[in-house]
């Protein structure tokens, strides 16, 4: 896919200090070609035609209703599916009248009782105004056809690249939705190095590095007040970042541990900090936070910090903060009555465990034991 | 023993060595149900020679279940080696409301019901906790930390299931009892217990939850859970049919009349270890 993607309107001022000029990013929505999240629902046949159809076929004709957002009686969008047609028809502008969406007629592939309708783009009105929705609907009836499973998939990103060459950065903000309070456009942050956007993130996973999105971000020594407002202009929709410089009170930290590619900090009431710099000396806001995030590096192989034991780093005071490699195959032994569990580990330096970004099949971590210095069995890790 | 991974210069391939001194694990945790059934065979209404009787299907099951959890630990097949364990904890839990009979269901029937499910569900967690599968159970509160509530609530749903069957086995045996109208309504209202037992979960997970449950699968369910259940009442009810002592404790426990259509045993305090002839069907 040829990646479309926009500049900041301004080049960010990254590392200028002394800048008090608020810079301003734009990023303009894109549909990653995965999903970034995944519901199900099940929601009910409705045997009443709708006030106006379109020709359908005679039998296995599903009328129902999409409700984004709960009980928010302004995002329900009708929907005919045409199971033998491989036909869906969703009524777009909401005037129950389903013959005058001409975007709102989507075909699929299959022809079976599980139809996958790629590339569906529905308006979700929000506080914001109304924002476009990319999204997968892969539909299914039950047996008694009283219900229809929708298993939809979010794939719309909000993106821009922003830095000096070779040292670009994805900046990104993603939709929430199926929220059931409603859908919130632009609810998380992403930022990661532009190198890396293609890797599949998901809303989720707390080691994509996404994080609710925060008031204030230092990133590259600079602090910022973070704002964003979406604007349309000629029928784009876009989504504006403005960051204004900030001077927030900074504690020297010693950061050791090698390979860290970047990290992403995030303190209760206080900035999100995207550490990207090598070991050394370095000056962070004060506050205490968690590492949402680690990714380390090294040629072409990367590992992630896994989420189940976060990272808490005080910088109310000077301190030294370990973070990354040099990682170690761990293997933790526990006795569950007459058996022994062998539980493979990958810890960091600073004890955290870590996974290997690329893991395929015949590259299982492997264990020997020994009894007396010789080697007396060996064998391989399965998952599970 | 030591891990090995190529982690690409990321770190080194081979890590350290962790050390682990092996010992056996104590047995006496396992003698625990045990113990308690022998606590329970020194209560006065137990105390004949006949009562030891129970030894039989006991040991008897919880040999065959323990070799085929063994058969099935070797084959590392954990959807065999799990219910076989719990099938194990139920035989202790079956013999205790055999050796409770008496006590247990001369009171109301509600109160029956509920000391009967009660003395099944304790033993037969005593049994449970000490097999080697509550280890793992425990471990996997990690993951699912209402593990343990499930299961309790498993064990209260078999009970109340079990002594809910004998009552309505006894009720449609009230007017004529025999071995094979015990042994073939038995099973059929096991199935409609675990049946009534299914559809109360359906309607907490439908209406509380507000879940999709699979109305449909019911049925099978009822029918895959009343085959072990029966399994484990069978040998009892053999012992109950061959044995007087224990045919009073069955009878006691279907809320019967100590009269019924079986012929009558020939001696009311027969000697301590001598069996009366195997009485004929009804």
């Amino acid at each position: 896919m040829g990646v479309a993607w926009a500049l900041g309107v301004l080049t960010l001022r990254l590392g200028a200090a002394e800048s008090v000029v608020s810079t301003e990013v734009v990023l303009q929505r894109q549909a990653v070609p995965y999903e970034l999240e995944t519901v199900y629902w099940n929601i009910d046949k409705t045997n009443a035609p709708f006030l106006k159809e379109p020709e359908l076929s005679p039998e296995n004709v599903f009328r129902s209703v999409l409700r984004f957002g709960g009980k928010d009686t302004n995002n329900t969008i009708a929907l005919i599916w045409d199971q033998p047609k491989s036909k869906l028809h969703l009524d777009l502008n909401r005037n129950q009248d389903l013959t005058d969406d001409p975007a709102g007629v989507f075909s699929s592939s299959g022809k079976g009782r599980q139809q996958l309708f790629t590339n569906v783009t529905v308006f979700l009105l929000t506080p914001a105004g109304l924002n476009p929705v990319a999204l997968n609907l892969r539909l299914s009836a039950d047996s008694a056809g009283r219900q229809i499973q929708v298993q939809l998939g979010s794939r719309s990103i909000w993106q821009a690249k922003v830095g000096p060459p070779g040292k670009e950065w994805q900046v990104a903000a993603l939709d929430d939705p199926f929220n059931t309070e409603g859908m919130d456009a632009a609810k998380f942050l992403l930022l990661r190095p532009w190198t890396e956007r293609t890797n599949h993130v998901s809303l989720r996973d707390p080691t994509s590095g996404i994080v609710h999105f925060p008031d204030q971000l230092f990133w590259q020594g600079q602090a910022f007040r973070l704002e964003r407002r979406f604007e349309t202009s000629g029928g784009n929709a876009a989504c504006k970042l403005e960051l204004t410089p900030q001077q927030p009170s900074l504690t020297e930290v010693n950061l050791s541990g090698e390979f860290l590619q970047y990290a992403v900090l995030q303190a209760t009431n206080g900035y999100t900090v995207l550490l990207s710099e090598p070991p050394g000396r370095l000056k962070l806001p004060q506050g205490v936070y968690t590492v949402r995030a680690a990714w380390l590096k090294k040629g072409a192989v990367k590992a992630y910090r896994l989420a189940n034991a976060p990272l808490i780093i005080n910088t109310t005071t000077s301190t030294n903060v370990v973070l990354g490699g040099p990682l170690t195959n761990s293997v933790r032994l526990t006795r569950q009555g007459r058996k022994l569990s062998m539980d493979y580990q990958l810890l960091g330096a600073d004890g955290g465990g870590y996974q290997l970004a690329q893991v395929g099949r015949g590259m299982a971590p492997e264990f020997a034991v020994y009894q007396g210095g010789r080697k007396v069995h060996s064998g391989s890790f399965e998952f599970g | 023993m030591a891990a090995y991974s190529d982690l690409g210069g990321l770190g080194t391939k081979q890590g350290p060595p962790v050390r682990f001194v092996w010992t056996l694990p104590s047995l006496l945790p396992l003698l625990l149900p045990w113990l308690a059934v022998l606590g329970l065979l020194a209560l006065p209404s137990n105390r004949t020679a006949r009562a030891w009787w129970i030894w039989v299907p006991l040991a008897g099951l919880a040999l065959i279940g323990a070799a085929v959890g063994e058969v099935a630990d070797a084959a590392n097949n954990e959807g065999l080696s799990y219910p076989a364990q719990a099938v194990v904890a139920a035989v202790f839990g079956m013999a205790a409301v055999w050796l409770l009979g008496s006590s247990l269901a001369r009171r109301w029937r509600a109160v029956s019901i509920a000391l009967m499910t009660l003395a099944f569900v304790a033993v037969s967690l005593l049994a449970f906790v000490v097999s080697p599968l509550w280890e793992r159970l425990w471990d996997m509160r990690r993951w699912e930390s209402e593990i343990i509530l499930y299961l309790l609530l498993f064990w209260v749903a078999s009970g109340l299931v079990i002594s809910g069957a004998m009552n309505l086995t006894g009720w449609m045996c009230r007017k004529r009892f025999s071995r094979w109208r015990v042994s073939l309504l038995l099973p059929l209202w096991l199935w409609v217990m675990w049946l009534v037992a299914g559809i109360a979960l359906g309607c907490v997970m439908t209406f509380a939850f507000n879940d999709n449950f699979e109305w449909k699968g019911i049925l099978l369910a009822a029918l895959i859970l009343t085959l072990p259940t029966f399994l484990v009442m069978l040998p009892y009810l053999i012992l109950s049919f061959a044995n007087s002592f224990y045919r009073e404790r069955l009878k006691d426990l279907l809320r019967l009349p100590a009269v019924d259509s079986l012929p009558a045993t020939p001696a009311t305090t027969p000697a301590p270890g001598r069996e009366p002839a195997l009485p004929s069907a009804g």
